[in-house]
């Protein structure tokens, strides 16, 4: 019994060992004292600030402290957080040692202003016993000061010279740039990405302005020309601007302007239909023309003249009025041949004229053929030539018998 | 007396001669107008720039040209104006050009197409080339202030000469007409449609196959007018001759009873 007593006390003694921490591989940490803050590069944040700070920490001990990490463990609620690696490795430190760690902090833009401490958490080895793991809290105080000045550039208008933008001609964009923050703005460099269809004359696509003060409005001024192949409609331009402010040394804004390009002559004879397509002497019928705009914008007051048929049409003119983009409309016109009209082709040339939406009067021509047969007669020549030959040969056939029968009397 | 009746003979040769040649050289002009087309003095040329050129034009040409040059060609007898655009050589003011090629014949309205700012009824799209010299001159003749007389004279001696010369040679050798007018009215008819196709082949002129034709038939109606003209002028001949008239008088006079 004792025995058992014996063995069941070693067992027991053998289960505590091997269930140590030790054994485990667990490090147990101990609190120390062996490090201190000795600079911050930056203690005020602004609400939505995004910084890089420098902490610089000191090992003040006369021993070296080996395997360092450093990690800031913001509080997930915080006005501040870490935005790269919380935790960084840092090695062994040499007594009375200096190392500095970089941050990048952001604090939230509804974060109230007041003072917000930062714990951070330095761990290390030291001694001949590498199990056991030390660590320090340290605390850092950082101000959140309420918002900061910045500058806010705002487009008030844009205007192009000449209003009236036509393709295959010189153009200026005048964009009128205001501050609207509180903050003087620096160094603008204001980019234009202009596209294929312009080409900057004179001058490149960017614009640089020194300064910008509040409530102050600048004119950016782009001279550029329009190809002669660019369609009518809008078209649009990315304006990049990167300034600087009391905020921070780098700012972008990005946003997009747009012209409106007057369209060329859009209007087009998009079908015509010559009913019935072969026309004789005498002959009436239909000639339908569809016309087409093709251009971005409705034009307006648009005729049709037709020059050149007054012997083959009833009529040469025809009013359309508006004609919307992309909608064909046909008009049609009376077809007579007279009967007095020359045999031949007839170069028909069609005149569209239209108003665009500027006022601007357009015209445009265009030749169509027409041939006019001549009306197939009721009987065919050769018949007639037939009838004609047969009447001669009758006629001199009778001659010839009356005259024999005369002599032979 | 025997030597007097030779001068007579020569006399009315001379004069059949004569007619003849007269004949022959009215028909000229009627002929080489007629068969020259298109064609006429050039009254102006313009030069006009590609853009002043309707699209429909210059695509004609398939290729932009800088600029088009421009003919206005005014027909010498019925006056009627045409526009040419050349599409290679260049041509000088009143020279005679007919159109030699064409790529398009149109009847248009002038205002739609105003190269000259005055009128003209066809534009043609195509090439010019001066005639052979005897149509420069006649041309050039026609364009004259007679012109047009000279030109009415030659078309009615086309078309009724013949006829005309026949009777006045038979009345200035018989003083009558014979059998043998008949054949010889229809040679020469014949014989000037064939000078007149001739000359038609020569500015690729079309002729009708009518024409054609009779225009050949003065080969078979010459040996047969010299046929009849001799057996008319033989003993024989004149009987049966005489013997036709009578009938025809007499059956003219019984025809009026």
């Amino acid at each position: 019994m004792s025995r058992a007593i014996f063995l069941t006390i070693i067992l027991l003694a053998l289960l505590v060992i091997s269930s140590s921490p030790v054994d485990a591989g667990w490090t147990p940490e101990e609190e120390q004292n062996r490090f201190c803050i000795t600079n911050v590069s930056q203690h005020v944040f602004h609400p939505g600030d995004t910084e890089s700070v420098d902490i610089t920490i000191k090992n003040f001990e006369r021993i070296r402290l080996y395997n360092a990490t450093i990690e800031v463990v913001p509080d997930a609620d915080g006005a501040i957080k870490v935005i790269n690696t919380p935790k960084q490795y840092i090695g062994d430190i040499p007594p009375g040692k200096e190392i500095t760690v970089a941050y990048m902090f952001y604090t939230d833009k509804n974060s109230e202003e007041g003072v917000y401490y930062l714990p951070i958490s330095v761990k290390w080895k030291f001694g001949a016993d590498y199990s056991v793991v030390f660590n320090q809290t340290l605390y850092i105080g950082f101000e959140i000061s309420g918002r900061a000045d910045m500058a806010e550039l705002n487009i008030l208008n844009v205007t192009t010279t000449p209003a009236q933008i036509k393709p295959g001609k010189n153009i200026s964009l005048n964009i009128v740039l205001e501050n609207l923050g509180n903050s003087e703005a620096r160094s603008i460099r204001a980019i234009l990405s202009m596209g294929s269809l312009f080409a900057p004359i004179q001058s490149d696509n960017e614009v640089h302005i020194s300064s910008l003060e509040p409530d102050d409005t600048a004119v950016l001024t782009y001279n550029m020309y329009l190809s002669k192949w660019a369609r009518g409609g809008e078209h649009p331009f990315y304006l990049t601007m990167e300034y600087e402010d009391d905020s921070r040394m780098f700012n972008t804004k990005n946003t997009t302007v747009a012209i409106v390009i007057s369209g060329d002559p859009a209007v087009y004879i998009h079908d015509i239909i010559l009913e019935p397509n072969k026309l004789t002497t005498g002959s009436g019928g239909l000639l339908m023309i569809s016309l087409i705009n093709v251009g971005a914008e409705e034009v307006n007051n648009v005729k049709i003249r037709i020059t050149g048929g007054d012997k083959l049409l009833t009529e040469t003119y025809r009013f359309i009025g508006s004609l919307s983009p992309e909608k064909p409309v046909t008009t049609t016109f009376g077809v007579y041949a007279d009967t007095k009209a020359k045999i031949g082709r007839y170069g028909l040339n069609i005149d569209i004229s239209y108003v665009d939406s500027s006022g601007e009067r357009h015209t445009r021509s265009n030749l169509y053929e027409v041939t006019l047969y001549p009306k197939k007669p009721f009987i065919p020549k050769k018949y007639l030539y037939a009838i004609g030959g047969l009447i001669a040969v009758s006629i001199l056939a009778y001659l010839f018998i009356f005259i024999i029968s005369r002599k032979e009397k | 007396m025997r030597m007097c009746l030779s001068n007579k003979k020569i006399y009315k040769t001379t004069l059949m001669l004569g007619a003849i040649i007269c004949y022959l050289l009215l028909v000229v002009p009627y002929i080489v107008h007629t068969n020259l087309g298109d064609s006429g003095i050039v009254r102006e040329i313009k030069r006009i720039e590609a853009q002043s050129m309707p699209d429909d034009i210059k695509d004609v040409f398939g290729r932009e040209k800088e600029s088009y040059t421009v003919l206005m060609v005014q027909d010498t007898i019925s006056k009627r104006s045409f526009a040419v655009i050349l599409t290679k050589n260049a041509h000088v003011t009143d020279s005679v050009v007919r159109v030699s090629d064409r790529i398009i014949d149109w009847h248009v309205d002038w205002h739609g197409l105003d190269f000259f700012g005055r009128r003209y009824d066809d534009l043609i799209v195509g090439e010019v080339q001066n005639p052979s010299a005897t149509a420069t001159l006649i041309e050039t003749i026609l364009s004259s202030r007679f012109g047009s007389t000279l030109f009415s004279i030659s078309k009615a001696v086309f078309h009724l000469g013949a006829l005309v010369l026949i009777i006045y040679i038979s009345f200035l050798f018989y003083n009558r007409p014979a059998l043998w007018n008949i054949p010889a009215v229809l040679t020469c008819y014949s014989f000037v449609v064939f000078w007149d196709n001739r000359t038609a082949n020569l500015y690729q002129v079309v002729v009708p196959d009518m024409m054609r034709y009779f225009g050949y038939m003065f080969l078979i109606l010459l040996p047969l007018t010299i046929k009849l003209w001799r057996y008319e002028e033989s003993e024989k001949g004149r009987e049966k001759l005489e013997a036709i008239w009578e009938w025809i008088t007499s059956t003219a006079l019984s025809s009026k009873k």
